[in-house]
């Protein structure tokens, strides 16, 4: 009766070996993750250089963290953008503090969940929460016992922007067209959102109510359906990310009309941003970024900042960030913190207007 | 390019990961607690390391080997699983009861490489056009098939309709906690924020099916269990096979279908195809007794539901269930930027991954039937052995979900709601059904109105709509009156 | 707007239960054939609610020991609570199970698995 379990077992050794036997078939060692406890990913190893990257030693950090281990919690699901992005830097965060980094995905109640169990950690340096946009629009959402002054923030590395997209075949070229056309019709005009009280919907909002047009706006399961939905010719706009509506774009079903990014992007170099016509007031940042625990000690802080940079600034990092399309962007403590602030005034404002208030 | 997809794919490495693949798959999807998502997305972040064919290849193996692992434990054990496979249960423990666990086995071995590899020519071959088709299904038509799917309730709830209709309903309530998706407002939540995200659907499965069925098992776990240990049948009969192969064409097909349908899956799939079967057979009170038609069913269609769910992922970028939303973060690490694009850009890969679909669903075939003896093995391990493993399976699985703790809370919770409900003889297939389908119906009946601005026109105007919703009506109204008339000529009779 | 708020289903899901928990009550009084009892707390299911004891604790011990201790403790309680004598079966079969899965999850998927706020 113990048979079917030895069986197994000896299957899953069979099937382990099986694996490393795979992966050092393409050159490239998967023993690392027996060495590198709670290191998750072998990004590194990704086309980079011909030989494995030597393991990491704990204890070889570049600075002495007083701290045993680094958790970071990762409130969005597992497998995800975002969730990728975190799990790539963990082996050169650890590398530059020399203990070991953990990822730790809390996901759950869009975010809320795993915010409101890092705002709880322990401010000694044990533990960061993995910032995300979320963080501003979920306390007006929902009944949270956080809002972004429940945490210190450390340094952001990436960020987004939404762009205003639409069918391809629509009768408008430009913002300005569109805009117009929205004034001729007004409560036509359909807005696909990620959901109700997301960053995409305050975004659309937000822009609805500078431009001062009447649309609706329909909220869907995420920012990929929404593009669907567009493609499908059952909404007119989506205010998402061009990222995410890239292959709509690509096969020719939908063109976007111009982003809601303080500067022109650098892949889109043609596109005009809403600010240089005159939006400029409709600007969300999707940011990604590292907060601490109130209270966490200037010095941890400080070489935390300096890890998250190192992390940023090393060859690993800069190729994975180019070809997932992330774009980099730093932002100190200070300027990660007035960023929050002058956006949260941005989602309190729409959550009122749009009466989402709870 | 013909020769370098075959080159890729008949190679060593490739060969070894899917091997690897649906051995892994087969063996989460069997564990209850453990399921094809979790085995995936776990798995996902070994992959990385790995050139782009084997390591999405080895993730499709788990996929595929996992939805069919999942019926293992529901024939033997009247327990699924996976979700794909709660429907399984309905013939296949039936026919362990009778001490032909052999035969459902091989049954839904074959059923499950049949939908499969239905699912894969079907993938290959109208992807791109079965795409577009997907482009024109919005909320409305979701909310069609939604209203469909739950009015089969109305013809798995067994002997009494009455009581189906109550599980389903409570399913319905479950499903409700949480915040609500068109406004944002938080229903049933009592003020928790972990209940503002709604319950976690794998602990109230997990609970629900396996702990409760656990509890029922402690009841006379000494005992002596039914004589199984003799195994009339290893392989299907011919018969069985000359029986079962129309029921997995039509299943295979309804899988594939509903898998291309972003964000059904598996689940929905089995039972859909379960009643359809049901509908069509010449002997429609047989099933639930343990008939091949009634494993074969939900097993084919399941697994056709693997290459279906492939279909928007590929052609689209959306994913068809939830498994496939996890590959889908796989095939953006390895720069394969799903879309119509992606043929262009990437064509010998993509076909390699066809292929080794196909070939993952043969090795499927192999292992599920030559793994046979061993499986039924687990039919005798004693149960005082068996339950406490299972109970702690069930456990882990709950909680490395989403690392909470309060998961396994709903489980256990979800378990002892489970016990009652089968000690007062309700069935808990409506549950899950309910559980599944109440979302998707409520939320994109409303997001249809916001759509249309306020009209239900849009329900008419729209020809696929109207069409399952007439036929969602029927479906659900013709086993009630049915029921009323019978009662009353009863009454009249005596 | 016409658009059903939250509430709408809710309310349309209490009438629907409260109609069919009519019917069922009707109809069981009309069929007055023979009384089936359902036993839910009779002496038969002592063991089910013990077990569900043993469960409550093993939850409690997994924030407390962690997984490692209180999955084995667990299993060897309820092994013995299900009146397994043989002493092969007690060590192996805890021990075993318990290694399987630390090495699945912790080693092989790197997935945390409850750890003790005590340890």
């Amino acid at each position: 009766m113990k048979i079917s379990r030895k069986f197994i077992m000896t299957l899953m050794a069979l099937v382990l070996m099986a694996a490393l036997v795979v992966g050092c078939g393409n050159g490239k060692s998967t023993e690392e993750p027996e060495a590198n406890e709670g290191n998750q990913t072998e990004v590194e190893d990704v086309e980079t250089d011909d030989e494995p990257e030597a393991d990491v030693e704990v204890g070889d950090g570049k600075v002495d963290y007083p701290a045993k281990q680094l958790t970071i919690t990762v409130p969005p699901a597992a497998g995800g953008g975002t969730d990728l992005l975190y799990r790539a830097m963990a082996p050169k965060i650890q590398e530059y503090l020399g203990v070991p980094v953990v990822v730790v995905n809390k996901p759950g109640a869009g975010c809320a969940i795993g915010f409101s169990a890092g705002a709880k950690d322990p401010a000694d340096g044990t533990s960061v929460t993995a910032a995300v946009a979320e963080m501003l629009s979920v306390p007006y959402a929902a009944e949270v016992d956080f809002t972004y002054e429940s945490f210190d923030p450390i340094a952001n590395v990436n960020s987004c922007y939404g762009a205003l997209t639409v069918a391809a075949d629509a009768p408008y070229d430009t913002l300005e067209e569109f805009i117009e056309y929205a004034k001729e019709h007004p409560g036509e005009i359909r807005i696909g959102n990620s959901g109700i009280g997301s960053n995409w919907h305050i975004l659309a909002a937000s822009f609805a109510a500078e431009a001062g047009i009447d649309v609706v706006h329909v909220p869907f399961d995420g920012a990929g359906p929404a593009g669907v939905a567009l493609a499908g010719g059952h909404v007119e706009a989506v205010p998402v990310s061009p990222q995410e509506v890239d292959v709509h774009v690509k096969s020719g079903k939908a063109k976007i009309l111009a982003t809601f990014s303080p500067e022109r992007l650098p892949e889109l170099p043609d596109l005009p941003t809403g600010k240089e016509l005159g939006y400029g007031n409709t600007i969300l940042t999707i940011y990604r970024g590292f907060v601490a625990p109130l209270g966490t000690p200037e010095d941890i802080k400080q070489m935390l900042d300096e890890a998250f940079q190192y992390a940023l600034d090393s060859p690993e990092i800069t190729k994975f960030m180019e070809e997932q399309n992330f774009a980099k962007h730093y932002l100190s403590d200070d300027e990660f913190l007035e960023l929050m602030e002058r956006e949260d005034k941005i989602y309190g404002e729409q959550f009122d207007a749009l009466g989402l208030s709870k | 390019m013909f020769s370098t997809v075959l080159g890729n794919v008949f190679s060593i490495p490739t060969l070894m990961a899917i091997f690897a693949g649906v051995v892994m798959g087969i063996s989460f999807g069997a564990m209850p607690g453990l399921t094809s998502t979790m085995g995936i997305a776990l798995l996902m972040p070994l992959t990385f390391a790995m050139k782009p064919e084997i390591g999405i290849l080895l993730l499709i193996g788990i996929f595929v080997g996992a939805i069919y692992g999942g019926s293992i434990t529901a024939i033997l054990i009247n327990t699924p699983g996976t979700p794909s496979a709660a429907a399984t249960l309905l013939d296949g423990y039936p026919f362990t009861l009778k001490g032909e666990a052999g035969r459902a086995l091989g049954i839904a071995t074959v059923a499950s490489a049949g939908g499969g590899i239905i699912s894969g020519v079907i993938l290959i071959l109208i992807a791109p056009l079965l795409a577009e088709f997907a482009l024109r299904f919005s909320a409305p038509e979701i909310f069609g098939l939604a209203l469909f799917g739950i009015s089969i309730i109305a013809s798995i709830s067994g002997d009494s309709l009455v009581k189906g209709l109550m599980s389903g309903t409570l399913g319905l309530i479950l499903s409700l906690i949480g915040m609500d998706n068109i406004t944002g407002y938080a229903r049933f939540t009592f003020g928790s924020t972990f209940l503002s995200g709604g319950l976690a659907f794998i602990p109230v499965l997990v609970g629900l099916f396996a702990l409760s069925q656990c509890f029922v098992s402690i009841e006379d776990i000494f005992e002596k269990r039914a004589e199984i240990n003799k195994i009339t049948r290893a392989l299907p009969t011919k018969e069985d096979l000359k029986t079962i192969w129309p029921t997995i064409l039509r299943a295979g097909v309804m899988g594939t279908f509903i898998g291309s349908i972003p964000g059904a899956g598996g689940d929905i799939s089995a039972f859909v195809s379960y009643d359809m079967e049901k509908r069509v057979s010449k002997h429609p009170e047989k099933f639930g007794t343990g008939i091949p038609e009634g494993v074969a069913a939900p097993e084919a269609s399941n697994n056709g539901t693997t290459g279906g769910a492939l279909i928007p992922l590929l052609t689209l970028g959306i994913p068809g269930d939830s498994n496939t939303a996890v590959l889908l973060g796989a095939f953006m690490v390895h720069n394969l930027i799903p879309g119509p694009q992606l043929f262009v850009d990437h064509a010998p890969t993509v076909y390699t991954i066809f292929a080794g679909f196909m070939i993952a669903n043969i090795v499927m075939l192999i292992l599920g039937l030559s793994g046979q003896r061993l499986f039924v093995k687990v039919v005798s391990i004693p149960k005082q052995v068996l339950i406490p493993s299972i109970i702690v399976l069930c456990t882990v699985g709950s909680f490395a979900i989403n690392n909470n703790f309060k998961d396994i809370m709903v489980m256990l919770v979800a378990g002892v709601i489970g016990y009652f409900l089968t000690k007062g003889g309700f069935p808990l297939s409506p549950i899950v059904l309910a559980l599944i389908l109440g979302p998707m119906a409520e939320g994109n009946f409303r997001r249809s109105l916001v759509m249309s601005q306020g009209s239900y026109a849009i329900f008419v105007q729209r020809p696929m709509a109207a069409a399952f919703i007439a036929v969602a009506a029927i479906a659900l109204l013709y086993p009630i009156i049915k029921a009323i008339i019978v009662n009353v000529r009863r009454k009249e009779a005596s | 707007m016409g658009v059903p708020g939250p509430g709408y289903f809710p309310r349309i899901l209490s009438l629907i239960v409260i109609l069919l928990a009519a019917i069922e009550l009707i109809s069981s009084y009309r069929d007055k054939e023979e009384e089936e009892e359902i036993k839910l707390f009779a002496k038969e299911n002592a063991r089910v609610w013990v077990s569900l004891g043993f469960i409550i604790l093993y939850f409690i011990g997994l924030s407390y020991l962690g997984f490692i201790i209180s999955t084995i403790i667990f299993m060897l309680v309820m092994l013995m609570y299900f009146r397994i004598r043989n002493i092969i079966v007690l060590v192996a079969v805890p021990i075993g199970l318990t290694t399987f899965l630390y090495f699945i999850f912790t080693i092989l998927l790197k997935v945390q698995l409850p750890i003790g706020k005590l340890l």
